[in-house]
């Protein structure tokens, strides 16, 4: 079992990335309840995870709710920069495999609602668990 | 700097469509057994127990327990269920795809992707009558994940 290391690493990758927190400030947590929802938030959650042979791919869903179109575009950019990538990185911690899936709008009428939501997927595969040493990456 | 043009080359020419031609049937074969089992992966997803919010839906009384954030919707009359399927197999060059989900499938309602089938798999806000968050459940992103290596192995195997 690994989506609690990969979630926290992200968290943290996420916590210290300048431009999200210069959008988001301390409001980047697991998904909120509707009672809770604020914007700006980046809210992430486990949207699946599975065992392979040798990897445990999980995916993660961002929910980037902002007030306008250039902080929704810069942070894109921010998490595809920290969690797209070719080949293994280290992130948080953890060595694993990184990839954008895909994304969605949130918000069908941005203007009506008076802000933006979008969600990014991106797919992170740790080694297994029962493969690897001990808890070290 | 060595250029070869195979085209040139004594007995390669046209060898490529050949092969595809012979492994085209096996490939397609391939690729509606993925969709088939794809499909029937989609709608045991959509035929789980909600285990949210429990309210009436009929004038009956009758009780729905609706899903949970983060799980699968539950199913209520079946229309999203009804509504997966697949395509036909299509050709690009040599490489063979397929679309699954919702939208191709043979439902009552005329094959008609039901309007919530996007916002089910990765919530937002829905302004009907009032702004409501609505959060995720995903259905298809989880049995993307479990297919991949049963339909990998099944790729393997057959070609």
């Amino acid at each position: 079992m690994r989506w609690d290391d990969v979630a926290l690493a992200g968290r943290i990758a996420a916590a210290a990335d300048p431009v999200l927190a210069g959008i988001y400030g301390t409001a980047i947590r697991m998904g909120a309840t509707a009672q809770d929802f604020a914007v700006p938030g980046l809210e992430y959650q486990i949207i699946a995870d599975t065992e392979t042979e040798l990897w445990e791919p999980i995916i993660i869903q961002w929910d980037q709710w902002v007030n306008d179109y250039d902080d929704l575009v810069a942070s894109e950019r921010a998490l595809r920069k920290l969690f797209d990538h070719r080949l293994p990185v280290e992130i948080g911690g953890v060595v694993m495999f990184s990839q954008f899936t895909d994304g969605a709008s949130l918000v069908d009428a941005p203007d009506r609602a008076g802000f933006y939501g979008r969600a990014v997927r991106f797919r992170l595969s740790p080694i297994r668990e029962d493969l690897r040493a001990g808890r070290s990456t | 700097m060595i250029t070869v043009n195979a085209s040139e080359w004594d007995g390669l020419k046209g060898m490529g469509e050949e092969i595809l031609r012979e492994m085209k049937p096996k490939a397609e074969r391939l690729m509606w057994n993925a969709g088939t089992k794809f499909q029937a992966a989609l709608k045991r997803k959509l035929s789980e127990r909600g285990a949210g919010r429990t309210y009436k839906v009929s004038k009956t009384g009758a009780l729905h327990v609706a899903s949970a954030p983060g799980d699968p919707p539950a199913v209520l009359f079946g229309a999203l269920r009804n509504s997966m399927g697949f395509s036909r197999p299509r050709w690009n060059g040599w490489t063979v795809s397929m679309e699954v989900g919702s939208g191709l499938g043979v439902g009552a309602d005329g094959k008609e992707s039901p309007a919530y089938a996007r916002r089910l798999e990765y919530g937002g806000i829905s302004f009907h009558p009032w702004p409501v968050k609505i959060e995720a459940r995903p259905y298809m992103a989880p049995v993307s994940l479990e297919m991949e290596p049963i339909l990998q192995k099944d790729f393997e195997a057959g070609l």
